[in-house]
């Protein structure tokens, strides 16, 4: 390349490089600007960064290639005569005049180009650049912006801890002001959550977290103190600062409070402190039917799946199951801790448990039931929180059941008849069926019809335990099939007939289950919250699963009683025998109250009994002061006081301060659950408290508030005073003559 | 002065006349020196000379004479008045002088010379009224004004209880809202006015705190905007605890429930509930074991109630029962009975009421929709029975008034219940409307009233005090003493009046008794217009009420022309001037 372009190519770098040199010398000035405005160099790096790349958009430097240049160096160099372009253009696309002319211009512009410098206001951009920190300087000097500097300082401006003086006369006097503010969260070792740092002054951690702050001011500051829901906390003075360190129980409000050489005192705005729970475990059992039931012949294992779950980690989890044996007064429990399969990691988050019961390894027998839950700790410290599932039942069925005997001398039958008879009933249909050939048709229609009598007895006593009423009776009148003949020409009809009352047992809905039902109930909404005795679904004597199976119970019965009724006591067995199944769960079941209620009574002395006598009896005494329940007396005086303040009948007192401290911590209680409604109204009483808002609008606006925040007056009896006038008794007494 | 006859210048008198005789002491002088001898010339200047200054003299004093007339008639406008009336008034009665009634200025001076006055607008301020006393006066009354004409509410009220309202409005704006709120404007109850008539209003709200306060009566247009506010002052007091004694023959749920509800608002209350013979079961709540066994005057005057089942109280031996009324109608206790069969079939010697079977089991609330249990009995009318109100109901609970105190029972039956169903306030609202009718009333030293019902700067503030002690002082604000006036028939009642200086609450109290203060509220001139000009206009109806009347006849004193004087001075003046030149001839 010949030295005519490169020395073109240096000019063009040079001016592009002094082009970009003018934009950083602006750039900077503009930013030592904003430095001595802000006086936070990521304020002037950010000038910078956006000035500079303003003006290289604006100047474009990279504009100035080759062609810029040549136009450039052929207008300022007489010498070029306006032919510096043909060094940019290929040499052999040439004429030969071309070339020659070519060639002159390289060795002109080799001698001439180092003196031309490329145009440029690098000197303009320096002067202004000067002029710009001059400005700056000054502004610093004079602290003309004085306010600017404070908010562009304080980035997290709304987390630093502010101060007022709670004297306003002296609240032109330099303020101390927080240099370092630290909040250390030091979590319970349990969370593994460690030390968390925060400069937010407004705290939410886990119940027992310990709280530090500390406080670096840059003045001599004394007696900093913090105030926190009535309690007063001296900080510790360390090294060059102050601490405090406090464990977080409860939610709460907090402020600092503290003096400056002066003996000023200063106060911040309120801070909340919010206390969160450790949640209690929770668990899961996944695929378990509350009751499971097995027939002796059946392989008696349950598959036992949960999940437990904490928010920081559990300490242990493990199944209790009790197995009660036997019935009535001889029942006896045995209570079983089992661990699960897998071996509990102590800390982890999310557990999946499982274990195999074998109702078998329990040793339990037929007739016995099992009751397990599963049991789960977490970690917290001093007291593990404790969760319980819910309560399963397994049962091995027992249908042999042993009758109670009962003893000619005892006079009592203890057990009732219509826990028994159902097996009776089935005894004595089979017999009827057995002895059908035998009989007259007659006999035959009488027996059964007796029989489904008795079902119906049967039906209406165990009626009662669901709170059927006795109308129950009237309700389903008998149908009377008269003539045997009739029977297959009707048989179409009858089965017509039989649909209304009967349940369809081939269908899927046998025994009309619970999907149908639920449709019913659905009907009222009211229906889950009232506490209705007259419907005899609502009836409370048996818990809910013991009432829908009493409720089958009873309309299997029903079915079986209208075979009888109509002469078929084939048809009515299967129903009964349904029923006796029911029945006797039913009867297992209610087995689980003995256990709810036991009541060991005291031991009778029997020489004292029966005879009357009071001697040893003396008059009984009992003195109780009832702490009155009224939460917001404090805040009640308050009141009344500000209406004081606000008609200007009175000023504040050293007395009400106390007052007003109490009432302070009584609205903070409410501000708790509820902050957006009183946490302003708090401000403004602890303003008031610590006279920085003894103005008749923080009265009003505090008095507004604590009105609303105050619940209704109840209405309670009391004395009140009355003058009585002497000639008013007078009247009295007058009157009672004519009475 | 001659009858009849007087001067304007009355204080002019006196130098006038002495000026007088030295000027014509002057010109007798003078005369006397240019008459030489002429004596005859002398007594004729010397008369005339007399009658110059005796008529410049009477010229400058203004001699007036009285004279009947009865013609005088005036208008006065007081406050409310129509242009149109006023007009129409003019136009009718020709040389009527208009005057403005300012109740804060005289008009006693021009009233002296009027015959007749006609009155239109909302009328005079009742202490002007005197001054027309004399005066034949019509007085045309205004249309009442839209807002509120009527207003009663209870100024004085007890914790707990409610702040009641009533009042009828004229014309209110379709769809606007009257607002009763606190004293720091939160809304407490309200109602919509759905068409523009005379509407009565009834607003309830129970205050939260006790205190003085300024309640106000806002009506406020469908979006909002104010257009009218009035205060409500009222004083809010505490209730004190109550000191209860229970006796029951066996414990029971009612008295159970009972004594808890009273125990946890912090009464004391001492039960005894019988055992068995001779042994008794005491609890003591909020007070001091002290067993009550003798129910002497000494032992009952510790407590403001005495609740008892009607088995207990209905077999007390006849000295037993004294006691009780002795206390009850000497000290004020209240006695309640708590029902049973056996009281209602009891005579009304024994169980002080009379009843009568209803044979209604359950009675409904009407204030609260509820329905609650009672004893199939009612009361009968008796002369000193009152029945107490319960939710609305009247005939369910009464009280029979015995000396200073109070007997009352229930037909109410297990009001237990009623707490049990979750209705703590229905139960707390009977048993504090029961307990406070019959509490023994603690003695009030100084009992307060007033008559003026909207006290107003600069006018007088009638108030009356009750009181049994003899000699005690009141003082006003800045504690300037008061004076009252002992009523001579009612020797216990004083009355008084001061002219309040300040808007707002102010206080009159008397010394050194710094409990007995009695607040009351100035209002601004412009508060409760409505209502002020509905009493306004009532009074001056009322005293004005003859319809027109003869014109009076008035004697005024009516100017002499002083033209006369003058004339008779120009002409004795010149004659004065001329004769010395006719003499020199």
């Amino acid at each position: 390349m010949e030295s005519g372009k490169i020395h073109l190519m240096k000019f063009s770098r040079r001016w592009q490089l002094l082009s970009y040199a003018e934009s950083v010398l602006y750039a900077l000035g503009i930013a030592i600007l904003i430095y001595f405005i802000t006086k936070n160099v990521l304020f002037g790096l950010l000038a910078f960064v956006v000035s500079l790349s303003v003006l290289l958009v604006i100047k474009k430097p990279w504009k100035y290639n080759l062609n810029t240049t040549s136009a450039y160096v052929d207008a300022h160099i007489a010498e070029a005569s306006f032919s510096s372009g043909l060094l940019l253009q290929p040499e052999n696309s040439l004429s030969n005049l071309a070339k020659l002319q070519r060639f002159k211009i390289s060795e002109v512009l080799s001698k001439t180009l180092s003196t031309l410098t490329p145009p440029n206001k690098i000197k303009q951009a320096f002067m202004v650049m000067l002029g710009l920190m001059a400005i700056g300087l000054a502004i610093q000097k004079s602290e003309l912006l004085k306010d600017v500097e404070h908010v562009f300082n304080n980035p997290e401006n709304e987390q630093a801890i502010q101060f007022t003086a709670t004297d306003s006369v002296v609240n032109r006097r330099i303020i101390p002001i927080i240099t370092k503010q630290e909040i250390k969260i030091i979590y319970p070792s349990y969370t593994r959550k460690g030390i968390s740092n925060t400069n937010d002054p407004n705290i939410g951690a886990v119940v027992g977290a310990r709280i530090q702050w500390i406080l670096e001011f840059d003045n001599e500051v004394s007696s900093v103190q913090m105030e926190q829901m009535g309690k007063v906390i001296t900080l510790q003075k360390r090294k060059n600062g102050y601490q405090l360190e406090q464990l977080l129980s409860e939610s709460g409000f907090y402020n600092f409070k503290f003096k400056n050489e002066e003996g000023v005192e200063f106060t911040s705005d309120l801070f909340s402190m919010e206390a969160i729970p450790d949640n209690p475990p929770e668990i899961e059992i996944l695929g378990l039917e509350q009751y499971t039931y097995f027939d002796f012949s059946d392989s008696k294992k349950i598959q036992l799946q949960s999940s437990i779950t904490d928010d920081y980690g559990l300490n242990d989890a493990y199944i209790i199951a009790t197995v009660s044996k036997g019935s009535g007064e001889s029942v006896k429990f045995r209570e079983e801790k089992l661990n699960f399969k897998e071996s509990i990691t102590k800390g982890q988050k999310v557990i999946k448990a499982s274990k195999k019961l074998d109702l078998d390894a329990l040793k339990m027998e037929v007739g016995d039931e099992l009751y397990f839950y599963v049991e789960a700790f977490d970690e917290k410290k001093p007291k593990r929180n404790v969760a319980r599932s819910e309560t399963y039942f397994a049962v091995i069925k027992d249908t042999v059941t042993e009758e109670f005997g009962v003893e000619g001398t005892l006079g009592v039958d203890q057990m009732p008849d219509y826990f028994r008879s159902q097996r009776q009933l089935i005894i004595d249909t089979e017999k009827l069926i057995k002895d059908k050939p035998s009989i007259t048709l007659k006999e035959f229609k009488s027996r059964s019809n007796e029989l489904g009598f008795d079902q119906k007895a049967l039906r209406l006593k165990y009626g009662q335990f669901m709170g059927d009423e006795s109308e129950m009776e009237e309700a389903p009148s008998v149908i009377e099939t008269d003539e045997v003949g009739e029977d297959h020409d009707h048989t179409e009809d009858q089965e017509n007939i039989l649909k209304e009352y009967s349940h369809d047992h081939d269908g899927d809905n046998e025994h009309n289950l619970v999907p149908a039902q639920e449709a019913d109930e659905e009907e009222d909404p009211l229906h889950e919250y009232l506490h209705n005795h007259d419907d005899p679904e609502e009836s409370t004597l048996f818990e809910e699963t013991l009432k829908t199976k009493l409720r089958k119970a009873l309309s299997i019965m029903w079915d079986a009683e209208l075979h009888l009724r109509l002469y078929e006591p084939r048809k009515s067995l299967p129903f009964q025998y349904d029923a006796l199944k029911l029945i006797q769960e039913i009867k297992n079941s209610a087995r689980i109250y003995v256990h709810r209620i036991g009541f060991d009574p005291p031991p009778i002395k029997e020489e004292n009994r029966l005879t009357g006598s009071i001697k040893d009896i003396d008059n009984y005494r009992k003195n109780e002061t009832k702490e009155l329940d009224r939460p917001y007396k404090a805040m009640e005086k308050v009141v009344s006081r500000l209406e004081q303040f606000i008609q200007q009948e009175s000023d504040f007192t050293e007395q009400d301060k106390v007052v007003f401290t109490t009432a302070g911590s009584e609205l903070a209680q409410l501000a708790i659950d509820n902050p957006g409604k009183h946490l302003q109204v708090l401000q403004g009483l602890k303003e008031i408290e610590n006279n920085t808002g003894r103005i008749m609008g923080n009265y009003k606006f505090v008095q507004k508030g604590l009105l609303s925040a105050l619940p209704k007056a109840a209405q309670i009896p009391g004395a009140q005073e009355r003058y009585t006038d002497e000639i008013n008794l007078l009247f009295l007494k007058q009157l009672e003559v004519y009475d | 002065m001659i009858d009849g006859y007087s001067f304007l210048q009355k204080e002019l008198l006196i130098p006038m006349v002495l000026g007088g005789l030295v000027v014509l002491g002057c010109f007798v002088w003078k005369e006397w020196k240019t008459s030489k001898g002429n004596s005859k010339q002398f007594v004729l200047n010397t008369i005339v000379s007399f009658i110059a200054i005796f008529s410049i003299v009477i010229t400058f004093l203004e001699p007036t004479k009285e004279v009947e007339i009865n013609d005088r008639q005036a208008l006065l406008l007081t406050e409310g008045y129509t242009e149109n009336q006023k007009d129409s008034l003019i136009n009718l009665n020709d040389g009527i002088k208009v005057l403005n009634y300012n109740p804060k200025k005289s008009i006693h001076k021009e009233l002296d010379s009027l015959s007749n006055v006609i009155i239109i607008g909302d009328g005079l301020e009742p202490y002007n009224f005197h001054l027309f006393d004399s005066v034949p006066t019509t007085y045309l009354p205004n249309e009442q004004r839209k807002g509120i004409t009527r207003l009663s509410f209870n100024e004085k009220l007890l914790l707990g209880n409610d702040l009641s309202i009533s009042g009828s409005f004229l014309k209110p704006r379709k769809g606007s809202f009257l607002i009763v709120q606190d004293s720091r404007n939160n809304g407490l109850d309200s109602i919509q006015f759905n068409e523009e008539t005379n509407i009565d209003f009834e607003l309830n709200a129970r205050p939260k705190v006790s205190g003085i306060y300024v309640y106000r009566l806002m009506v406020k247009d469908s979006v909002g905007g104010v257009l009218n506010t009035n205060p409500l002052p009222i004083v809010i007091n505490k209730k004190e605890p109550l000191r209860v004694l229970i006796l029951n023959e066996f414990p029971t749920f009612e008295t159970k429930y009972l004594k808890n509800f009273l125990a946890e608002e912090g009464h004391e209350v001492i039960v005894r509930s019988q055992l068995t013979k001779g042994k008794f079961k005491f609890e003591y709540f909020n007070t001091l074991n002290v067993p009550v066994y003798q129910f002497t005057d000494a032992v009952l005057k510790n407590f403001d109630i005495v609740i008892t089942d009607a088995e207990t109280y209905l077999s007390f031996g006849k000295t037993m029962k004294a006691a009780f009324e002795e206390s009850i109608s000497e000290n004020g206790l209240g006695l309640f009975i708590q029902p049973s069969d056996m009281l209602f079939n009891r005579r009304q010697s024994d169980s002080y009421f009379n009843f009568k079977r209803d044979a209604i089991k359950a009675q409904k609330l009407t204030a609260y929709f509820s329905d609650v249990e009672k004893y199939p009995f009612s009361f009968e009318e008796q002369l000193l029975v009152e029945p107490i109100a319960l939710g609305g109901v009247t005939n369910m609970a009464g009280y029979k008034q015995h000396g200073k105190g109070k007997i009352a029972t229930t037909t109410l039956l297990n009001s237990y219940e009623i707490l049990l169903n979750g209705n703590n306030e229905i139960y707390s609202s009977i048993w504090t409307t029961i307990l406070d009718k019959i509490a023994k009333k603690h003695n009030q030293v100084f009992e307060w009233e007033t008559t003026t019902p909207l006290p107003k700067i600069d006018e007088s503030f009638k108030f009356t005090v009750r009181s049994n002690i003899e000699v005690f002082n009141v003082l006003g604000e800045n504690n300037i003493p008061v004076a009252i006036a002992q009523k001579p028939i009612l020797p216990n009642q004083y009355s008084g009046t001061v002219y309040p200086k300040r808007k707002g609450w102010n206080e009159l109290h008397i010394e050194n008794d710094s409990t007995s203060k009695f607040s009351y509220y100035v209002f601004d001139d412009s508060d409760w217009s409505a209502l002020n000009s509905v009493k306004s206009i009532d009074a001056n109806k009322k005293r004005f009420s003859k319809g027109f009347q003869k014109n009076r006849t008035v004697i005024i004193n009516r100017p002499i022309s002083p033209i006369l004087f003058y004339i008779l001075f120009l002409l004795s003046i010149g004659w004065l001037w001329l004769t010395p030149k006719l003499t020199q001839e």
